[in-house]
């Protein structure tokens, strides 16, 4: 599903040259849940920036489902993020003057789909994370769970082959991260979605189907 | 997605109430403020009353005996007017007319009218609403007949219910018998404003020296816009025939014949600096753009400040699919609304201005004297304005839209800012 041939990724200032990746091949397969693990700033959220297309590695080859990625324009890299990647932040990012099934709708808003069909995606959407009760709240009106759950209905609605979690845990408590990771288990294995999540957990890595440690920016397993 | 980007966009304009206002301020005070100074400047241009036909006619006001070390500047000499300008062919009617108060001491102190000394042509002119009576013929004027025309307040002073017509009244000591009484003419009504209308011809002693100004207005009646090219180079033809009689070495300049918009524009002060409307017309226009483009520039800078406060919904957007140009269609779709509300709500305000504060706002444009001036909002201008601001928050709008469509959403999403 994701393939990486000799990814690099240097950030370059005027004075400073930095590797965030080196030499990067990776393969991630179809309907496998794979963490991804390593200390901060090893390269794992530049990894999964690059995966999702939101940033551009400085040299290598990226196809995903069978599509090579680099050279796309704008235009078409917008529209295969939006059909086929779905986004789940550590900050959930939801928009705050938007009430929940507005954000839930959010990547529906940009495929040609009428009002009443995105409506009720979206209705079917927040019903799978449990929150059909909340549609008219505002993210502010959320504890961090019930955020996370929107953000990964929101990831989820525009039914994507491969879901990119950056630390979907990382601001919720022991409990309220068991529940989001049911959560991504289940769409692993009944929706058959593709799941890239970086984490500092050793636990919850554990429970995915493949670890890949990254240190100074480099594959080491 | 129009319908979507318009709920998103009443909740966007929610979001931050302080920069919302700003910006429906900026717009809405504008477009109301252009509004208003067109009721003024339309006052002027297009009075209405006795001259709501004035686009068919052309004046000339003034006119400048000139030479090397020497200009004499003033009303038109009464010699040619009567001796040249009326007798020209080519105008469908032609008034004119010279101007003089007329005050005495009455009960409640110094009472002061307006006497118009006038033609017969004046009433073919002018569209005069008789109430009693009517003008004096050509015949009339010419005989010298004691015949006057009085407006209502000039009845309401010395008739009240009375019988007017045929009655006697004095004026500076000589009696005049009434032949007709008109409604009040709006004091906006530059050229045919005046309490009392009577022949020129009464008037003794008019200067025909023609090294000196006078003090008479010439109003030529055209029939179409052809006709009025033809009234121009009539009157052309006449002052080249003039100049050569005035004392060696002097030139003659007549102001006009130019339509109300012509001597709005330019005063009409020096003939050397006289370039015509054109110039004149392109610099009232720059100043209506100026004007409208300040609530742009203000929406540039508040939409500024907006995109960094929604730098993080940008990056979203653009995560889950937004491409450029969508972003760039978003603002500018925002920004258009915006506008639009704005010029709504100025037309708003400009309606409970003129409509609710009626007299305050007379007395502020016109003062005291302009109670009986008719003002009403000109929607088309309305329209005008509406779509200037529009294509300006278009154009302004682009600046935010490109740098919106710019933000990288990783750089926004790793939790830094534009």
């Amino acid at each position: 599903m994701i393939q990486l041939k000799s990814v690099q990724k240097i950030y370059r200032t005027r004075n400073i040259e930095t590797i965030a990746l080196e030499q990067v091949d990776l393969e991630i397969k179809k309907s496998e849940f794979v963490s991804v693990m390593g200390p901060s700033g090893c390269g794992k959220s530049t990894l999964l920036n690059i995966m999702g297309l939101l940033d551009k590695p400085t040299e290598g080859e990226i196809s995903i489902a069978d599509t090579q990625i680099l050279g796309q324009k704008d235009k078409k890299l917008a529209h295969f993020r939006n059909e086929k990647i779905g986004f789940i932040f550590q900050r959930f990012h939801l928009i705050n003057s938007l009430n929940i099934i507005d954000n839930v709708e959010l990547p529906l808003l940009y495929r040609n789909i009428s009002s009443s069909q995105r409506r009720k995606i979206a209705q079917e959407t927040l019903e799978k994370v449990g929150l059909s009760h909340r549609m008219k709240h505002f993210p502010s009106e959320l504890s961090g769970g019930q955020c996370q759950r929107v953000a990964i209905a929101r990831a989820i609605s525009g039914n994507p082959d491969i879901l990119l979690a950056d630390e979907p845990t990382g601001n919720l408590d022991s409990q309220m991260g068991h529940e989001i990771m049911e959560i991504l288990h289940q769409l692993n294995t009944e929706g058959k979605m593709t799941i890239v999540m970086v984490t500092h957990d050793e636990h919850l890595a554990k429970q995915t189907n493949r670890i890949i440690r990254f240190f100074d920016g480099r594959q080491v397993n | 997605m129009w319908k979507t980007s318009f709920i998103q966009f009443l909740k966007i304009i929610q979001q931050n109430k302080f920069f919302t206002f700003l910006n429906l301020f900026g717009v809405s005070i504008t477009i109301m403020i252009i509004l208003i100074a067109a009721i003024k400047i339309e006052s002027t241009i297009r009075p209405g009353g006795p001259e709501k036909n004035n686009d068919n006619m052309l004046f000339i006001k003034n006119e400048v005996v000139v030479a090397e070390q020497h200009m004499s500047m003033g009303g038109l000499n009464f010699a040619i007017v009567e001796d040249y300008l009326a007798k020209m062919k080519s105008p469908e009617a032609i008034a004119f007319s010279s101007h003089t108060p007329w005050s005495f001491f009455g009960e409640n102190g110094v009472e002061e009218f307006d006497v118009r000394n006038v033609n017969a042509g004046w009433w073919q002119v002018f569209d005069f609403e008789f109430v009693e009576g009517r003008g004096f013929n050509l015949k009339e004027v010419e005989q010298g007949a004691s015949l006057i025309v009085i407006d209502e307040k000039v009845k309401n002073r010395f008739f009240q219910e009375k019988k007017t017509i045929g009655e006697l009244i004095e004026i500076a000591g000589k009696s005049y018998k009434i032949c007709g009484v008109v409604k009040e003419v709006p004091s906006n009504c530059m050229q045919a404003h005046a309490n009392v209308f009577m022949p020129y011809s009464l008037l003794e002693g008019q200067g025909r020296d023609l090294m000196q100004p006078g003090d008479y207005t010439v109003i030529f009646l055209a029939r179409d816009n052809s006709n009025k090219d033809e009234i121009k180079a009539e009157a052309e033809s006449i002052r080249r025939k003039i100049e050569p009689l005035l004392d060696e070495g002097f030139e003659l300049y007549l102001g006009g014949p130019d339509s109300p918009l012509s001597y709005y524009l330019t005063g009409w002060t020096n003939p050397h600096e006289y370039q015509g409307n054109a110039r004149e017309l392109l610099i009232l226009f720059a100043k209506f753009l100026l004007i409208l483009f300040l609530p742009a520039l203000n929406l540039v800078s508040i939409q500024l400040i907006r995109i960094h406060e929604r730098s993080e919904e940008i990056g979203v957007r653009k995560a889950f699919g937004a491409t450029r140009i969508g972003l760039i269609k978003q603002i500018l779709y925002e920004n258009t609304l915006l506008t639009f509300l704005g010029a709504v709500l100025g037309l708003v305000f400009a309606i409970i201005l003129v409509y609710g504060f009626e007299s305050a706002l007379k007395s502020t444009l016109f003062s005291d004297a302009g109670n009986n001036v008719n003002i009403q909002l000109n929607f088309g201008l309305f329209l005008i304005s509406l779509i200037v601001s529009l294509v300006l928050s278009l154009l302004s709008g682009m600046i935010p839209a490109l740098k919106m469509s710019k933000v990288e959403a990783i750089d926004v999403l790793k939790g830094g800012e534009l």
